[in-house]
């Protein structure tokens, strides 16, 4: 399931603190897909550090989408997979 | 260097202290220069080759400037490219030694305190930004992809020509080579344009729309400018030294070009900013540009024969204008965002690594360094009264001096504010881990 957060109007370093409790926040089969003006190379370290893993891609609405997941939920990886297929 | 992404590693990271160092060290060189004026008085304005001048000037171009300059690439290169300089925890320190050492004894050496400094300088200078354009344009030729990573990139080739002829002039100071004069002009306008404008104009690809909250630049500004900007630079630089006055009005007519159209560009975005909120950085920025189209005004007056740069007055006021107006506004609405962010990013990465995530709680960017309307104010007010103290000259001079000197005083205190904030966190977090 899909949780979808638009940090595309905010100032630093809001982005990366609400993509991080978003992120947090994920249960089970859950991903999370940010919305984005600009690729948020800091947020990558930290997610990597934190048992995440993400995918960016190019968006619609703003310039980047984020897609992160927890490397341990398979079923979230699987729900990543087919939103980036469509 | 702080995490960036792809292979940056956070043990491989120099410690946030290097970094903030050099931008707390920065303003309290600045500091120095506008004492420096304050002292000199109004013999610093008589004339442009004036020696109290070039000793202020240049405790502010390379003591402040510079200084900030170097560290931004080596911290901010990373975050907006994803790719870091190489070697920057050695690189980082011999850079900002080589130029805070370098350019007090710079500026006692050509400000005639202490004449023998300036070979003392020369070396320092040459030495600090040696290491640190090797590095910088390994670490911007891998990130050339980048429109920032391709400007920084031209702005490090400028360093080269701005040091180069800047060391060689000292060393004529300091009598060991003639000194050269008309390479005057060539050191000032790769310095200006080249050094601080392309690397302003590159970082501004990122941290305009990414801490005003701006739309992007348009494609073909990021793509073009800052190579037609440099592209000028040569063409007129080969027209000064000899190839003739048609490429050398073609040349300086291009960069005058590029740099209006930036600042016009920038002024655009700033008016489409996405919340309106009142934020000094924007401020800062806005008087920059604002400063900046002045100044390149006034070169294509001159250029056009409407107006004789080569006169005391103008001259100064353009160089106001140009290193105070422009560079010292801009670079210290930068730093309001990136000294907090740095640290934020810091305490983030130390919750991390300490596995210490939603456990404790530590303060945003806003609580770190709330923003500094006063001291903003306290800047434009240092401007004017340099532009006022050009035309009234006597005290207003020491007065103008003072007041640069507390616009970078102020600064180096809300500086360490952040970091007595940023520590008092680090050690809440510690205390968790108990």
């Amino acid at each position: 399931m899909e949780r979808l957060l638009d940090v595309s109007e905010l100032e630093p370093c809001e982005p990366l603190e609400l993509s991080l409790a978003a992120a947090e926040d994920l249960g089970p089969g859950e991903y999370l897909r940010v919305l984005h003006r600009r690729e948020p190379f800091p947020l990558y370290r930290i997610l990597d550090d934190r048992g995440f893993a993400h995918r960016t891609v190019p968006g619609e609405r703003t310039a980047f989408e984020i897609f992160v997941w927890r490397r341990t939920d398979p079923e979230a990886r699987r729900a990543v997979d087919h939103a980036l297929d469509r | 260097m702080i995490p960036g992404g792809g292979d940056l590693r956070f043990d491989r990271m120099p410690p946030l202290w290097v970094p903030l160092r050099a931008f707390v060290a920065a303003p309290l060189l600045g500091a120095a220069g506008g004492v420096t004026l304050s002292a000199v008085g109004p013999a610093a304005f008589a004339q442009r080759w004036a020696p109290g001048l070039i000793a202020a000037a240049h405790l502010v171009t390379v003591g402040f400037l510079t200084l900030v300059m170097v560290g931004a690439i080596l911290q901010v290169l990373p975050v907006v490219t994803g790719v870091p300089v190489p070697g920057t925890r050695r690189v980082g320190p011999i850079t900002q030694l080589g130029v805070a050492l370098g350019a007090v004894a710079l500026a006692a050496g050509v400000g005639g305190t202490l004449p023998e400094l300036s070979g003392v300088g020369a070396v320092l200078l040459g030495v600090g930004l040696g290491v640190f354009t090797v590095a910088a344009l390994t670490g911007a030729w891998q990130a050339r992809r980048n429109p920032t990573g391709r400007a920084m990139g031209l702005s490090v080739a400028s360093l080269v020509a701005v040091a180069g002829l800047g060391v060689f002039l000292l060393a004529g100071h300091a009598g060991w080579l003639t000194l050269r004069r008309d390479l005057t002009d060539v050191h000032l306008a790769w310095a200006l344009a080249g050094w601080v404008g392309l690397l302003v104009m590159g970082v501004s690809f990122q941290v305009v729309p990414m801490f005003q909250v701006t739309p992007t630049y348009p494609k073909v500004v990021e793509r073009f400018l800052p190579a037609l900007g440099f592209a000028g630079l040569i063409v007129w630089t080969a027209g000064r030294l000899g190839a003739g006055p048609v490429l050398a009005t073609t040349g300086i007519l291009t960069v005058v070009a590029v740099f209006g159209a930036y600042a016009v560009t920038t002024l655009r975005l700033q008016s489409r900013r996405r919340r309106k909120l009142p934020d000094p950085t924007t401020d800062a920025w806005r008087l920059g540009m604002g400063s900046l189209l002045v100044a390149v005004s006034m070169v294509a007056a001159s250029t056009m024969g409407a107006l004789d740069l080569a006169a005391t007055a103008p001259a100064l006021v353009f160089g106001v204008l140009a290193v105070f107006g422009f560079g010292v506004s801009v670079i210290e609405g930068m730093l309001y965002k990136i000294v907090p962010f740095l640290s934020w990013l810091h305490l983030q990465n130390v919750i991390t690594s300490r596995d210490l995530v939603g456990r404790v709680k530590i303060r945003n960017m806003r609580q770190l360094l709330p923003p500094p309307r006063g001291h903003f104010t306290a800047h434009a007010a240092a401007l004017g009264m340099l532009l006022v103290a050009v035309v009234l000259r006597g005290f207003w001079v020491r007065l103008a001096g003072l007041a640069v000197a507390v616009d970078f005083g102020w600064l180096a205190l809300i500086l360490i504010g952040v970091v007595r904030r940023h520590r008092e966190d680090r050690r809440s977090i510690m205390a968790s881990v108990g």
